[in-house]
């Protein structure tokens, strides 16, 4: 369960290449006070956990 | 300590005469066409008279002086050249001390009277003279600044003593330009009126030191004569060195790592590197257009071990932006000493060895069953990007 949304940015870059990246990050504390960091990618539209 | 300092002004212009006499009276400069410094290196009186000055970029210098005669540097020639002079002035008087390029040190007896000092200095002359064909100037007086004062105010082919106890004297009327100090204490002296060395030895070592700081001090010195830089004769040394021709002439630094590895291996099982290490090594080029290059390189510790020197070699040939492709590559091995103990931390040790035994039981196991090994390490690839799966990849544990 998410508690607060700590932090969000967005990075657009590699745009030169045939996939461009573009995504929207965020970073959310847990119950527990866990904190992950997870983005949408705003081409597919799916959403990803970024481990590291 | 009387010494004698022998000079040859713009070294690199007289060489370049004794082996084309037609340059003899022409404008010409020594200029390090792009990728290089792109800017003058040196250049003879005729075209200094034009205004062409060294460091000078090339653009502007063909510009203010458009039938300016400019050639391409050969370092290599140069500084075998220089070598020869020293060995040329070493045979006239056993201690010698090389200076920058063109100018070397040469101790006399200080004992010896002025007339016997100036024979030293006309041998001197005369020696390198014979040897290299250009012309030098020599000054022998007490202590290295004076002495180089005496050599640079002297005609070519001249030699000039400086009396004993007449340092001072001597140096008062010349210009301070010919003080050895930095580009602000030069402007400061300028601004200050003081136009030649004689106005500066009227100041007292406190005014100096108070607008110069720890350089004060050293100025109040030269200024009257004293020079306490110590002399230091060189060392006869036989060089360690190896050669190779490229099989193709290349500007690929892939090729020339591979040919610089085989050199240093080759030099190495010399039987004169038994339980010695290296302690500076020296490379030189010879390109296609018929110019050279040169680099010499100390390494922080002495090496006796290939991959050491190696890693070193490879630091400076990957960057390496030639003017042409290399024909022959010649490496040298300077300055080695015995071979000395390492001490090296327990905890490095233990690291090392652990990390060597298992990437030796990783390879047994490739061997063993084939295919990719797939213990993996990960390492930093792209550090700056904004992507985080950019930042790092995994390899294979053992490369």
């Amino acid at each position: 369960m998410v508690t607060c949304v700590q932090d969000r940015w967005r990075i657009d870059d590699e745009w030169w290449r045939e996939m461009a990246v573009s995504r929207m990050y965020y970073q959310l504390q847990l119950d527990g006070a866990r904190v992950i960091t997870v983005y949408r990618d705003l081409d597919g539209g799916e959403w990803c956990l970024q481990r590291y | 300590m009387r010494l004698a300092c022998l000079t040859v002004p713009n070294f690199r212009i007289a060489l370049e005469r004794t082996r084309a006499r037609e340059l003899a009276g022409r404008a010409v400069a020594i200029g390090e066409p792009p990728p290089g410094a792109n800017e003058i290196l040196d250049c003879s009186p005729e075209a200094s008279a034009l205004g062409i000055r060294n460091g000078m970029p090339l653009r502007d210098a063909r510009t203010l002086v458009p039938d300016l005669l400019l050639l391409p540097p050969d370092p290599v020639f140069y500084s075998q050249s220089f070598d020869v002079l020293l060995d040329a002035l070493e045979d006239a008087e056993p201690l010698v001390e090389p200076g920058d390029e063109g100018t070397a040190f040469a101790a006399v007896d200080a004992l010896a009277d002025a007339d016997s000092q100036f024979d030293a200095a006309s041998r001197l002359l005369q020696a390198v003279a014979g040897r290299t064909g250009v012309d030098a100037s020599v000054g022998v007086a007490e202590g290295k600044f004076v002495a180089w004062c005496a050599a640079v105010v002297s005609a070519p082919g001249e030699a000039t003593v400086v009396p004993a106890g007449q340092e001072a004297a001597y140096i008062a009327p010349l210009r301070t330009s010919f003080l050895p100090v930095s580009y602000d204490v030069h402007r400061k002296l300028a601004l200050y009126g003081m136009r030649s060395m004689g106005d500066v030895a009227l100041l007292d070592v406190g005014a100096l030191q108070a607008q110069f700081g720890q350089k004060g001090r050293r100025l109040h010195d030269l200024v009257r004569g004293i020079d306490p830089a110590p002399f230091l004769p060189r060392a006869r040394i036989e060089p360690i060195a190896g050669s190779l021709t490229m099989p193709a002439p290349t500007v690929n630094g892939a090729a020339l790592l591979i040919a610089g590895r085989q050199l240093v291996g080759r030099l190495l099982q010399q039987p004169s590197m038994r339980y010695r290490q290296v302690r500076q090594l020296r490379l030189r080029f010879a390109l296609l257009d018929g110019g050279s290059w040169e680099r010499t390189l100390t390494f922080r510790e002495p090496l006796s071990d290939e991959a050491g020197i190696i890693f070193v070699l490879r630091k400076l040939i990957e960057p390496l932006q030639l003017t042409g492709p290399v024909e022959a590559m010649t490496l040298e091995f300077l300055g080695c000493t015995g071979e000395t103990g390492k001490q090296r931390s327990l905890l490095f040790a233990e690291q090392s060895r652990r990390r060597a035994q298992l990437i030796a039981s990783l390879r047994q196991l490739k061997a063993q069953f084939g295919g990719e090994s797939h213990v993996t390490r990960m390492v930093e690839v792209e550090p700056w990007s904004r992507i985080p799966e950019r930042r790092y990849a995994l390899i294979d544990y053992d490369h």
